[in-house]
């Protein structure tokens, strides 16, 4: 039996979000587990393994571990950027198949709204690149996203469809944090901070933490609710997007036929994708990159209209970074997400009948990358 | 998204963060005070990248600091409308570019001495040096034709 054959997704939730002053990243990890917990029927003491990172803390599992007062045989506090919960899943699975845990919470929780102005991440910049003013992480996805116009034909217009896009699905998703519909002339005329890029090409800064609870596919079968890991696969192309060997393509080159082979499936067989959109550029490369189509079409297929509700491509379905929720790490909520989906209780939201979901997540200027494909169990 | 802690910032440079160069990263700033952009060139493999004391494309440890040629070609850019950090208020519009050099390397610069909106992929440019408190550091301007 494989590895990813060994373990279920057997509950997932999400903190209070948006603007939740009344949370620390701590608590806001706290309030995501009991409430996976809860979804997943087990106790939180159940929990051996703490699979956890925030920007906040040094010791981000034994903080995470001490505030609800468990103590996992296995702790794993990898960083690789804003899809480092899609990695997660692979490394919980590796310790469970290994026997080091049976039953693992992925967290995360970030105050990232409430801390307007203030210090919220230990980001270290280039010492050589430190002159030069330019904003991280925007001007490396400006960049990105001026060369994919350059080689590939995308226009600002196709890029402002992707905001347009996911805030459709915003507006079906009841606690999202942005819901009112936009056009591409509004993206368009928002304020240009880094060209290509304008205000409303970037993600919303929200509070918000979640939870994921991993355990043994022995254990899930006694849980309500599960969903399977088909394949998983992880990787990255370079920290400064200086590095990028071409800034037109990311490790979800990589990643994506990884998890695919490991699942036995194609992109055609995909239902619903949650896309990491921490600027418009991001999910049409993504898509390129992840085989659901060539070099260049990527904006094409946003321009088409086909990602939106009612389209044969449903793309971040709750409206994604862009629209619901951004609080520095976004991947524990694509996570969530794609399972919900594939649970089919996403109300007015919903895909119907979703047997597949992908799951991709990128980690700081485009520069690591995790991808997951979920199912049924 | 994200902010850096003020120990990584270095010194003030009129309100412009100043870099603090530890071990082998000194030979780029140095080579800046001298007007020249350092490499570092691999003995064993002749590969040139940016500041290393291990060669990333065969991982031979024999190799040396070298002067570029001092020109480039913008690979990509950005134009920024509002200051990426604090003190380039009065900057904005600026231009933030990779800058592919003749040698291999791909660096992160400022393009100078333009309007930023005249900055292209492909534009010519070669190497200026700014100097921000007494670090001295590469930028690029475009190419004069003559």
């Amino acid at each position: 039996m494989s590895t990813l054959e060994q373990i279920a997704i057997v509950g997932v939730a999400e903190s209070d979000h948006g603007r939740a002053p009344h949370l620390s990243p701590l608590g806001m990890m706290a309030q995501a587990t009991a409430r996976a917990a809860e979804d997943a029927g087990i106790s939180v003491g159940e929990i051996d393994g703490a699979f956890v990172i925030t920007p906040y803390h040094h010791l981000t599992s034994l903080s995470f571990c001490e505030t609800l007062q468990i103590f996992p045989r296995y702790h794993d506090t990898t960083q690789i950027g804003g899809c480092t919960f899609i990695a997660f899943l692979r490394h919980a699975a590796a310790a469970i198949a290994a026997g080091m845990c049976e039953v693992a919470v992925i967290a995360y929780g970030s105050t990232q709204r409430s801390d307007a102005g203030k210090l919220v991440s230990a980001t270290e910049i280039p010492t050589l690149e430190l002159p030069y003013g330019a904003s991280y992480p925007i001007s490396s996805f400006a960049m990105i996203a001026q060369r994919h116009m350059h080689e590939h034909g995308t226009t600002p217009e196709q890029l402002a469809e992707v905001a347009v896009a996911h805030r459709h699905w915003a507006s079906l998703t009841d606690d999202a944090f942005y819901r009112e519909p936009i056009t591409v002339e509004d993206v368009l005329a928002s304020p240009m901070i880094s060209s290509p890029i304008h205000r409303l090409d970037c993600c919303a800064v929200t509070d918000g933490g979640g939870a994921v609870i991993v355990a043994t596919r022995d254990r899930a079968r006694h849980l309500r609710r599960s969903v399977s890991v088909l394949g998983a696969a992880e990787g990255y192309s370079h920290r400064s997007v200086s590095a990028m060997a071409d800034l037109t393509v990311s490790a979800a080159a990589t990643t994506g036929p990884a998890a695919f082979a490991e699942a036995g499936v194609t992109p055609a067989d995909i239902d619903v994708l949650q896309l990491y959109d921490a600027f418009t550029i991001a999910p049409i490369m993504m898509l390129e990159d992840l085989g659901f189509c060539e070099k260049g079409e990527g904006g094409p297929i946003y321009a088409s209209g086909r990602t939106r509700p009612g389209g044969d491509l449903p793309i971040n379905t709750n409206g994604g970074g862009l629209s619901y929720c951004h609080p520095g790490m976004l991947s524990i909520f694509l996570l969530i997400e794609a399972v919900r989906q594939v649970r089919g209780e996403c109300g007015t939201r919903q895909v119907p009948d979703v047997e597949l979901a992908l799951v991709h997540g990128l980690g700081g200027v485009f520069a690591g990358a995790a991808t997951a494909i979920l199912a049924r169990c | 998204m994200t902010s850096t802690s003020p120990s990584a910032l270095g010194a003030s440079g009129g309100g412009k963060p100043v870099p603090v160069p530890r071990g082998e990263e000194r030979a780029w700033f140095d080579a800046a005070r001298d007007g020249k952009l350092a490499l570092t060139r691999c003995r064993a493999c002749g590969v040139r990248s940016v500041v290393r004391v291990v060669c990333p494309a065969c991982w031979s440890t024999d190799v040396e600091t070298v002067a570029a040629r001092g020109t480039g070609v913008v690979y990509s850019y950005t134009v920024l409308h509002r200051a990426g950090r604090p003190g380039f208020e009065a900057d904005v519009p600026y231009v933030v570019a990779l800058i592919e050099l003749p040698e291999g390397p791909r660096v992160m610069t400022n393009v100078v001495d333009c309007d930023p909106a005249d900055v292209r992929i492909g534009m010519l440019v070669r190497l200026v040096i700014d100097t921000r408190d007494d670090i001295s550091f590469p930028q690029f301007a475009p190419e004069r034709q003559e």
